[in-house]
């Protein structure tokens, strides 16, 4: 039926389309098996856990972030309180380091 | 259509309609989506057996009930919850096919001489019922993937929706997510690419009206 020039006609390309369609109409129903119901539930309720745990956490996280906060400031508060003193304990050490080696001296004498 | 009757069924029967099940899996309930799956599996399973091949049709069943279950707090009741499973049954084939292949290692088979002339004798069947019954049988379905495996994972779809399936241009790009002209677009390509593997196979037609 093809042309003399390898053309197709109309006819010629809805007989192949036909044969596609009706192909296609006639494929093989597909059963699905209690089991596979099984095995998506059980997978639908690991993910479920998975997520409740992932939203506790979400539950959770401002606590946490408190908390992380409260302590970030005690310590920023330790350490200026230590930095604080540090410089008058610094002061006291090399003045009485510089009276020790000036009375030195003296002593020898 | 046959899970809409059934759910107006059930809910005559007192069977919580879909957007009540869904509440309740959203509140936790996990096993309410076993009516879920009982009411859908078996649309979902057609459609879904209607664009993969048989042996692959539970796992991507599987991938498409489970993503429904994920994004199941996105649902909007403004279309019903078929519509919106067979859309996400419709992209779970779409990325299965576009996994094979991107794993495919072989180039796609030309027609064999086997093929061709069981097209022939398709196409020279003088009744309907013989043209029927050849496309019914294992040949007709290896020449169908046969000629979609020439065509891309997106082009596949697209053709088997409006050219297999003949839905519309709109309800295929809502299927598929992608616009009416780009399924213009794919559908005018596909079919030529079609055409050329015929022409190169010389198949000719022939009149089947009985």
């Amino acid at each position: 039926m093809t042309s003399k020039e390898g053309r197709m006609n109309r006819n010629e390309r809805e007989s192949i389309g036909r044969l596609l369609k009706a192909t296609h109409a006639h494929r093989k129903e597909h059963e699905l098996t209690p089991a596979w119901r099984n095995s998506v539930m059980a997978e639908a309720s690991r993910l479920s856990r998975a997520h409740t745990a992932k939203t506790e956490i979400e539950r959770l996280a401002p606590r946490f972030t408190m908390a992380a906060a409260a302590l970030s400031i005690v310590a920023l508060m330790a350490a200026t309180w230590t930095f604080g003193t540090l410089h008058d304990t610094l002061m006291s050490l090399y003045t009485t380091q510089a009276l020790d080696m000036t009375s030195l001296p003296w002593t020898s004498l | 259509m046959q899970a809409k009757a059934g759910q107006n069924k059930e809910k005559m029967a007192g069977k919580p309609d879909d957007i009540t099940v869904i509440a309740t899996v959203l509140d936790g309930d996990v096993n309410a989506f076993e009516l879920l799956l009982a009411r859908y599996e078996a649309p979902v399973a057609h459609m879904i057996a209607a664009h993969v091949p048989g042996q692959h049709v539970t796992e991507v069943a599987h991938e498409t009930f489970i993503r429904a279950f994920k994004s199941l707090s996105g649902y909007a009741p403004v279309k019903p919850f078929q519509n919106w499973l067979t859309t996400i049954a419709a992209r779970s084939c779409h990325d299965f096919w576009r996994e094979r292949y991107r794993r495919r290692e072989a180039p796609v088979c030309d027609l064999s001489d086997d093929g061709q002339r069981f097209m022939e004798t398709a196409l020279a069947a003088q009744s309907k019922e013989v043209f029927e019954t050849l496309a019914r049988q294992d040949e007709a379905r290896e020449l169908l993937a046969l000629v979609l495996d020439h065509l891309g994972p997106m082009d596949r779809m697209v053709i088997t929706m409006t050219y297999l399936e003949e839905r519309t241009a709109r309800e295929t790009s809502e299927m598929l997510g992608i616009s009416v002209p780009n399924v213009k677009v794919r559908t005018f390509r596909a079919k030529r690419k079609l055409k050329s593997f015929l022409k190169r196979h010389d198949i000719q037609g022939g009149s089947h009206e009985s």
